[in-house]
């Protein structure tokens, strides 16, 4: 913008220099054309200027048309308007120009053609005719005069000569007499005025005439503007050398002729020369008129550019503005040029921009804050332990967390835009779940709630689905939100929360009148059972029995049930795992034939902080269940091994107890940790219930597996001790 | 700007061509004799006229014509720029009387006619006659030597005739610079 401004500035500038010239030029031109002998001395300079200004206005010109072309092709704002602006001025400029050049050029021709008279030519011409008709006779008669004495000269010596030349000077008018032999070389001669001593000498020409032997009879200018009569006659000669004398005789004209004479002949002259000069001079008038032509029409191109520009500069602004805002640079500013339409125009664009860039700015911090809202709702949702999905309005994944991963076991990241049926396409294990949840959704209209188990590889899951519809009026973002949250773990708590209430009831309720009845029972046995016959006796004794035996079993049943649900009474101190498996392993070895336990514990000290009494009944436990559970009449091989692992920045320690029996039946692997759930003869379902409280009082955690093949895999892991200490510690500090 | 450049070369080829001197001379120095005194030289020229016949028509129109012959005696420097010893110059005008028919040609102040051009031209041998001096004997070297010039004097034409000098050889005779060994 800043370079059009001061190309425009440049251009004015160059534009009052080159018409102050042109008109300077002009006035030369006027000036010079009122008189002929004032043109002549100004001329000198008029074609010159001319021709320069002719050449400054040229380059000028193919300059900016050669901008203007550079500029239509690069398709630069304004430029078309440049040109269309461009040829207008010319067009208007040129043709009056070019009616008054042809109008001039008519006038010229025909003033500088009236200068002249046919007549007064002619009359000129006449005077002349006149002129040497009127010498011719005053030759004649001088012819006359000197003829009849040429034979006079023939054979006469100087001295003879110089008599008849003096003769001659006194009888005749004439002025001169001259006698040459035939070498050219002066004889004698005589001047009718004796001081003049050199006698005025014949031209080569007449020499060479003379000498061929023709005489020579003219009349000739003198340089006092007078005339004289040369008459040069050859003399025969009976000399043998050859050649010729001649004599020579200047007779003068007379003053009053002389005078008319060179009158005419001036008069003529002049008149015969400007008739000559006519078609020059007329051809330089034209030829200036046609430069000063060429400026004015190359000065109105010229001056056509420089308008052009000045007009389209504020356009072109406006372009380059329009262009700058459609870049996004909407603090663009344009200079106001004028008060007057463009220059409310440019106000009108200077206030739109500022309200662009108003509305832009607005649009940024609103879109900064939308972003930092949905990072924030990203962040809550990738820490939500809840697992969070949304759909579209035709049931296309959209977007999920890393919790509905985890809660249903798979990268969902990988069905992002596919529809929820692939999934479980996909997944087979998941096909039941999206079957339902997809024909749930579909069916649904308001929000609703759902329970589904899931029978992952892992074992089952019980996942609780909630589902929010997203109203919306443009129906790409129509959609529904889904919410799963696995609730296996809460389900089982209160299951386990259940079980435990119930045992302490029972411990409580049933446990209390089974010694009365126990006591009762023993009392009656020993008071009545002698007194009576051999049958009742009998009876009463199996009775009895019964009933003490029963007791005794509901109290070992009470005992366990007391036991499961007693409050941990722990005395945890740092142990060994390597060495607490060791142990109890070893006691289980060579208990049955058929089972060779293999143990691998971990090359270094396992450290945790447990209660070893506890935690060897857990051992206890998983061995015995792992032993029983084996077939007795084969070779069984059971395996055990210790070993550490990191989740989540916390290390642990872990035993793992593989066995190769049948493994548990899928159904029960989810209540598998229930009390009451067994699946031997004799058992009450109560070890791995106790077993899973006791790891969990301990932090640990237990999870049961089918191995592939055959037979179940027990993995069980407690942090270890040093992590114990680091949290507690912790937690030291932060109470600090 | 590709257009423009061209332009203005060929702008300037016009004006280099208008300006040029052309080959085709129509005068011309066809020999320089000289005869050496004890202290001056005689130089008489043989000069050829070839006028164009414009110049002649001209010339039978009254209209006056001058010519000028320049002679300079000129030393040779080791340098570019040689130095000119003498100059000498002889201008004489043609104008046609027309009452006696006759061609008169003025130089130093003294008139003299002749029935035609050819007169003028061939048969008369004053218009390329010069007498300089005094040169020293040291100026009689080699490296001394003599150059002539003959020319229309287009300054002394009339002013419609001198436009046309500047844009036609045909109005701008001249021998240009003949050298000659002393």
């Amino acid at each position: 913008m800043a370079n059009v401004k001061r190309e425009v500035l440049t251009s004015r500038w160059l534009l009052i220099t080159l018409f102050a010239a042109l008109v300077g030029a002009i006035f030369l031109m006027g000036d010079a054309t009122q008189s002929v002998s004032y043109f002549g001395r100004l001329h000198n300079w008029l074609l010159p200027i001319n021709t320069l200004l002719l050449a400054v206005f040229v380059s000028l010109i193919v300059h900016n048309i050669s901008t203007l072309v550079g500029r239509l092709r690069r398709r630069d704002p304004g430029s078309k308007l440049t040109l269309r602006l461009v040829l207008l001025f010319t067009l208007t400029a040129s043709t009056p120009v070019f009616i008054v050049y042809t109008f001039s050029i008519w006038l010229l021709e025909r003033g500088v053609d009236s200068w002249f008279d046919v007549e007064v030519e002619n009359a000129l011409q006449d005077a002349v005719d006149l002129s040497r008709s009127s010498l011719d006779l005053h030759i004649r008669t001088l012819r006359q005069q000197v003829e009849p004495r040429i034979e006079d000269f023939s054979e006469v010596d100087q001295f003879n000569a110089t008599l008849i030349i003096n003769e001659l000077l006194i009888s005749t008018d004439v002025r001169e007499v001259a006698l040459f032999d035939e070498g050219n070389l002066m004889m004698a001669s005589g001047h009718s005025e004796p001081t003049t001593e050199v006698p005025s000498l014949p031209g080569e020409s007449v020499l060479q005439l003379v000498n061929q032997g023709e005489r020579y009879i003219a009349v000739e200018p003198t340089l006092d503007e007078g005339l004289q009569i040369r008459m040069v006659y050859p003399i025969a000669s009976s000399m043998p050398t050859g050649g010729n004398r001649f004599v020579q005789f200047l007779y003068p004209v007379s003053d009053r002729i002389g005078t008319l004479a060179n009158n005419v002949q001036n008069s003529f002259g002049q008149y015969d020369e400007l008739i000559y000069l006519r078609t020059p001079l007329k051809q330089n008038f034209i030829l200036i008129l046609t430069l000063v032509l060429a400026l004015g029409a190359l000065f109105a191109v010229f001056a056509a550019f420089y308008w052009s520009r000045v007009l389209v500069s504020p356009i072109q602004e406006l372009a380059e503005g329009t262009k700058a805002v459609a870049a996004g640079e909407y603090k663009k500013k344009l200079i106001v040029p004028k008060d007057d339409d463009l220059g409310m125009l440019v106000i009108s664009f200077n206030r739109m921009t500022e309200r662009l860039a108003v509305a832009r700015d607005t649009g940024i911090i609103n879109q900064r804050i939308i972003e930092n809202q949905r990072t924030y709702l990203q962040t809550i949702l990738e820490y939500l332990s809840s697992g969070v999905i949304s759909l579209d309005s035709s049931y296309n994944l959209k977007t999920s967390n890393a919790a509905a991963s985890e809660v249903l076991n798979i990268d969902l990241s990988q069905f992002e835009n596919k529809q929820i049926m692939q999934i479980g396409e996909t997944h087979a294990f998941l096909k039941d779940f999206c079957v339902k949840l997809h024909n749930k959704i579909k069916c649904a209209e308001q929000d609703w709630q759902l329970e589904l188990e899931v029978f992952t590889p892992q074992g089952t899951k019980t996942i609780l689905c909630k589902s929010v519809s997203l109203p919306s009026e443009v129906e790409s973002q129509r959609g529904f939100v889904l919410v799963i949250d696995d609730v296996t773990t809460l389900l089982q708590a209160q299951r386990d929360s259940a079980w435990g209430e119930v045992a302490r009831r029972l411990a409580h309720e049933i446990k209390n009148p089974l010694t009365p009845i126990q006591l009762s029972a023993e009392r009656l046995r020993r008071k009545i059972l002698p007194t009576l016959q051999d049958e009742q006796s009998e009876l009463v004794d199996r009775a009895t029995n019964t009933i003490v035996q029963q007791v005794e079993s509901m109290k070992h049943m009470v005992n366990d049930f007391s036991e499961y649900a007693r409050m941990p009474t722990m005395e945890p101190y740092p142990l060994d795992l390597n060495i607490l498996v060791r142990d109890i392993v070893e006691l289980y070895k060579g208990d049955r034939e058929h089972v060779h336990i293999d143990l691998d514990c971990y090359e270094q000290p396992l450290m945790i902080r447990g209660d070893s009494t506890r935690l060897g009944q857990v051992m206890h436990n998983l061995v015995k269940n792992a032993i029983e559970a084996m077939p007795g009449d084969e070779l069984s091989a059971m395996n055990i091994h210790t070993y550490t692992c990191q989740l989540a920045n916390t290390k642990y320690a872990g035993i793992k107890i593989i066995d190769n029996g049948p493994g548990i039946p899928q159904k029960l692997m989810a209540r598998i940790f229930d009390p009451y759930m067994t699946t031997k003869i004799k058992g009450n379902g109560l070890g791995l219930a106790i077993v899973k409280k006791i790891i969990e009082e301990h932090n640990g955690h237990i999870q049961i597996e089918n191995a592939e093949g055959s037979g179940a895999i027990v993995s069980i892991r407690f942090p270890l001790y040093s992590q114990t200490v680091k949290s507690r510690d912790n937690i030291e500090d932060d109470s600090e | 700007m590709y257009l423009s450049r061209c332009l203005l070369l060929s702008l300037l080829w016009c004006l280099a061509s208008v300006c040029t001197v052309h080959a085709d001379a129509q005068i011309k120095i066809e020999k320089l004799v000289t005869k050496k005194y004890e202290q001056s030289i005689h130089v008489s020229c043989e000069v050829s006229y070839y006028l164009h016949d414009k110049v002649k028509e001209a010339l039978h129109n009254g209209i006056m014509m001058s010519f000028i012959t320049d002679l300079e005696l000129i030393e040779n420097t080791p340098n570019w720029f040689n130095q000119v010893q003498a100059r000498y110059q002889k201008i004489y005008s043609i104008k046609y009387h027309a009452l006696s028919k006759q061609f008169v040609v003025s130089m130093n102040g003294e008139d003299r006619s002749y029935p035609d051009l050819f007169s003028v031209f061939y048969q008369q041998t004053r218009l390329c006659d010069f007498r300089i001096g005094p040169i020293s004997a040291t100026q009689f070297s080699e490296s001394v030597y003599l150059r002539a010039k003959v020319r229309l004097l287009t300054e002394a034409l009339p002013l419609p005739l001198r436009i046309k000098s500047y844009l036609s050889k045909d109005w701008r005779p001249s021998s240009g610079w003949t050298v000659w060994p002393m």
